[in-house]
């Protein structure tokens, strides 16, 4: 056999084996995108609970509380960036840091210091490899993200924000995280999550839970609530627990759109692989039949030189 | 002014009851808060770890733990969310 012919089947061979690993990557993202969805959904009767009764506190009582008081002016802010651990999710995480930088530009120009944190290694890999600092970073969990997590992240930022500038604290709080908006669809957000802005429940419920409704006859009579033990204390409480619901809505949205992402990423790979098993099939009739009628040609040729003696 | 109050129950994973109920009591930090129709509208925040009985309009009294919890009551209607519950 001609060495062209052995060069094409082992091309052959290796493509079409890459091309199971696409397949069965495509599959477990496909399987893991539904659940990634259902456990966005499911988180949402709480986060939307959550929402009204912050919001119910926030808008009512003229008390003043930190979180949501919104400062006159910023001077340190904190980026919280998500991405995921793994590649083969095409541009997934490369738009969240794009969508970042164009924030971390705009806050520097407006004057601020900017401190990063990270979720997900591909973030962590691209800024280590620029040399640019960051303050804290969480890996291993972004295509299935748990509570806890989210816990963590809410307290160490809540921590930061509740210090005060003069001694290194931060005066805003912004997320960078991907939208899942449909299956072909996943768009990297803004959210700024601290200071609060006190907006209508409904507005908010919606961000939490695109598609859910937050009834608003339910806050009609709102403006006479009593609080237990105290509007502060309730506040205290809850905004904590909010913003770590919030962190961890952003973080499921994100680990779908990173796996809906993989999926698509997968697919076409696994069509390209097609195609080129396909082109170097022909290649390689080509090389068999161009070898087929050199050697026909050879033993012509030697049959009529025999002949000619 | 209606007689039954419309009660849900959520945890971070999921709605875990959602009906018509009589009577709602659940801990506070202070002591136990009982709701029943006509209630004024209540924000009140839940004892760390604490029970929770329903009595639904129809069936069997119901009871669970919370933790983490917060009622809110306004219009009839009693939301009581919790990082985690127990099973109703």
């Amino acid at each position: 056999m001609g060495a062209q012919i052995r060069v094409y089947r082992r091309k052959i061979a290796s493509t079409s084996s890459m091309k199971k690993i696409f397949k069965a990557m495509e599959m477990i993202a496909t399987s893991r995108i539904n659940r990634a969805r259902r456990r966005s959904n499911e988180t949402g009767p709480y986060a939307n609970a959550l929402t009204r009764a912050v919001s119910a506190v926030a808008t009512q009582t003229s008390i003043t509380h930190p979180l949501i008081s919104d400062g006159s002016e910023s001077r340190r802010s904190a980026v919280l960036v998500m991405t995921s651990d793994m590649g083969k999710a095409g541009s997934y995480s490369v738009n969240a840091i794009k969508k970042a930088e164009g924030l971390i530009e705009r806050l520097r120009q407006d004057g601020r210091e900017v401190e990063l944190y990270i979720v997900g290694r591909k973030a962590q890999q691209y800024y280590d490899f620029r040399n640019r600092t960051y303050e804290k970073v969480w890996t291993g969990d972004t295509d299935n993200p748990h509570v806890e997590t989210a816990r963590e992240i809410g307290e160490v930022l809540l921590d930061r924000y509740s210090t005060p500038y003069e001694e290194g604290g931060v005066d805003d709080l912004h997320i960078v995280y991907t939208q899942f908006q449909s299956m072909v669809s996943q768009e990297p957000k803004i959210l700024r999550l601290l200071p609060l802005t006190v907006v209508d429940a409904k507005e908010m419920g919606e961000e939490i839970v695109p598609g859910e409704d937050v009834s608003d006859d339910e806050f009609d009579n709102a403006a006479s609530f009593e609080f237990e033990p105290s509007a502060e204390e309730v506040l205290d409480q809850l905004l904590p627990r909010y913003i770590e619901t919030r962190i961890f809505s952003c973080l499921l949205q994100a680990a779908a759109s990173e796996l809906a992402s993989r999926q698509r990423a997968m697919k076409s790979a696994g069509d390209n692989a097609d195609d080129l098993v396909k082109q170097y099939t022909r290649l390689m009739n080509n090389a068999r039949q161009a070898e087929v009628t050199q050697e026909l040609s050879e033993i012509v040729a030697g049959a009529d030189s025999l002949a000619a003696s | 002014m209606a007689s039954v109050l419309k009660v849900e129950v959520v945890s971070r994973e999921a709605v875990v009851w959602k009906g018509e109920a009589k009577y709602v009591r659940a801990r506070t930090a202070a002591g136990d808060i009982g709701v029943m129709a006509g209630h004024a509208p209540t924000l009140a925040l839940l004892a760390e770890d604490g029970e929770l009985v329903i009595d639904p309009v129809d069936g069997e009294r119901k009871t669970a733990r919370l933790q983490e919890g917060f009622l809110t009551v306004s219009n009839d209607s009693v939301v009581i969310a919790a990082t985690s519950s127990s099973d109703l």
